[in-house]
């Protein structure tokens, strides 16, 4: 699935983000997309989640590509706090400098949104670029 | 628009913005530590004092969770929450206009949040180093760390209170980064800003509203605002 980087649909890209989420989150958690929310799921519960993707529709000044980078960063950390408050330990692992526990950030390069979790460099994960059309 | 079913009204406490430092919360967390009947801030805390610490997160490693933790600690320290601030967003205005139109606002209620944070004047404004904004039922925390994250939380001073639909709007500048509602926000909401998005000289400030289940009552935050290192 594309999303439009011009026409930016919050809801279109709160689905595509998380099935890609959904590939890289530990066995038991599951991602899953309503409207403009990203949720996490554990035993079919809803541990918390992020409805950050709204601000794509913000009125103002920002770039798509700014507003597309916010609020998936948003997403990305509250999606990563959800998952560490739960499994009571770091996610995803640590980075490769150590223990550091690596922070997700993301760039829309082009035609896609590209986000992974440690140094960009040498991500601990990431997942497969989400295209924008 | 919110789908929690208003019954209370509308409580909007006293700005009340003071810098503190980290150090005496701390004590007081471990010291007093008081967390009588607080139920789901107290498990985030629990929790959170299991999370990998030393040699598994290290100091870089946990600039995001070594301050969530210190906002949480503050949290379970004080036992609450409070909150709520600024300029009404288009969310938290639209929430506070159904609550007025639901007979539920009385009159200072969340028309005054409006018109008192853009009183608030960029020049006067603290550091968002380490502060404290209370209200009458609840307080925001913010901090930043050394790693140049902006971490903040906001909670009930009663964590009983914590329960229930939150709508929050988290800012830099004018713009909006972060946005937290219900369903998945009914607890205490807390988050990091990460340094890019947190760049230095901006105003950092929150802007919530909470519909506490616990006593049918509807918060809505203080004027804040603070300015990033």
């Amino acid at each position: 699935m594309a999303v439009s980087p011009t026409d930016v649909s919050s809801r279109e890209l709160a689905a595509v983000l998380a099935e890609r989420l959904n590939q890289i989150v530990p066995t038991g958690f599951s991602v899953r997309s309503e409207d403009a929310n990203v949720d996490v799921y554990a035993d079919g519960q809803n541990l918390g989640g992020s409805a950050a993707l709204e601000i794509l529709e913000d009125d103002d000044d920002r770039s798509a590509n700014e507003k597309i980078e916010t609020a998936v960063q948003a997403v990305l950390s509250s999606i990563q706090d959800t998952i560490i408050e739960t499994v009571k330990g770091p996610w995803p692992g640590t980075s490769s400098h150590g223990a550091d526990l690596p922070m997700p950030d993301c760039r829309v390069t082009g035609d896609q949104l590209l986000f992974w979790f440690g140094d960009k460099d040498a991500p601990v994960v990431s997942a497969p670029p989400i295209p924008l059309h | 628009m919110p789908n929690c079913t208003p019954g209370g009204t509308v409580a909007m406490g006293a700005s009340n913005g003071s810098a503190s430092t980290r150090v005496p919360l701390r004590e007081r967390n471990g010291k007093e530590g008081l967390m009588p009947n607080v139920s789901v801030t107290y498990g985030e805390m629990q929790a959170a004092a299991r999370k990998p610490q030393g040699p598994v997160i290290r100091l870089g490693a946990a600039r995001k969770l070594t301050a969530l933790l210190a906002v949480m600690s503050v949290a379970a320290t004080l036992a609450v929450l409070g909150a709520a601030t600024a300029q009404a967003s288009a969310t938290t205005a639209q929430v506070s206009a159904t609550a007025t139109s639901a007979g539920l606002a009385d009159s200072g209620g969340m028309a005054a949040l409006g018109t008192a944070s853009a009183a608030v004047l960029a020049t006067d404004l603290p550091s968002c180093r380490a502060i404290t904004y209370r209200g009458h039922a609840g307080a925001i925390y913010v901090q930043t760390s050394p790693g140049g994250y902006v971490v903040w939380g906001i909670y009930m001073y009663n964590g009983a209170l914590d329960s229930g639909p939150w709508w929050v709007d988290v800012y830099v500048g004018k713009n909006r980064v972060d946005h937290k509602q219900p369903p998945r926000q009914v607890y205490a909401p807390h988050a990091s800003l990460p340094p890019k998005l947190a760049k230095k000289g901006s105003v950092f400030r929150i802007s919530a509203l909470h519909y506490a289940t616990a006593n049918r009552t509807w918060y809505g935050s203080i004027p804040n605002g603070c300015i990033i290192p």
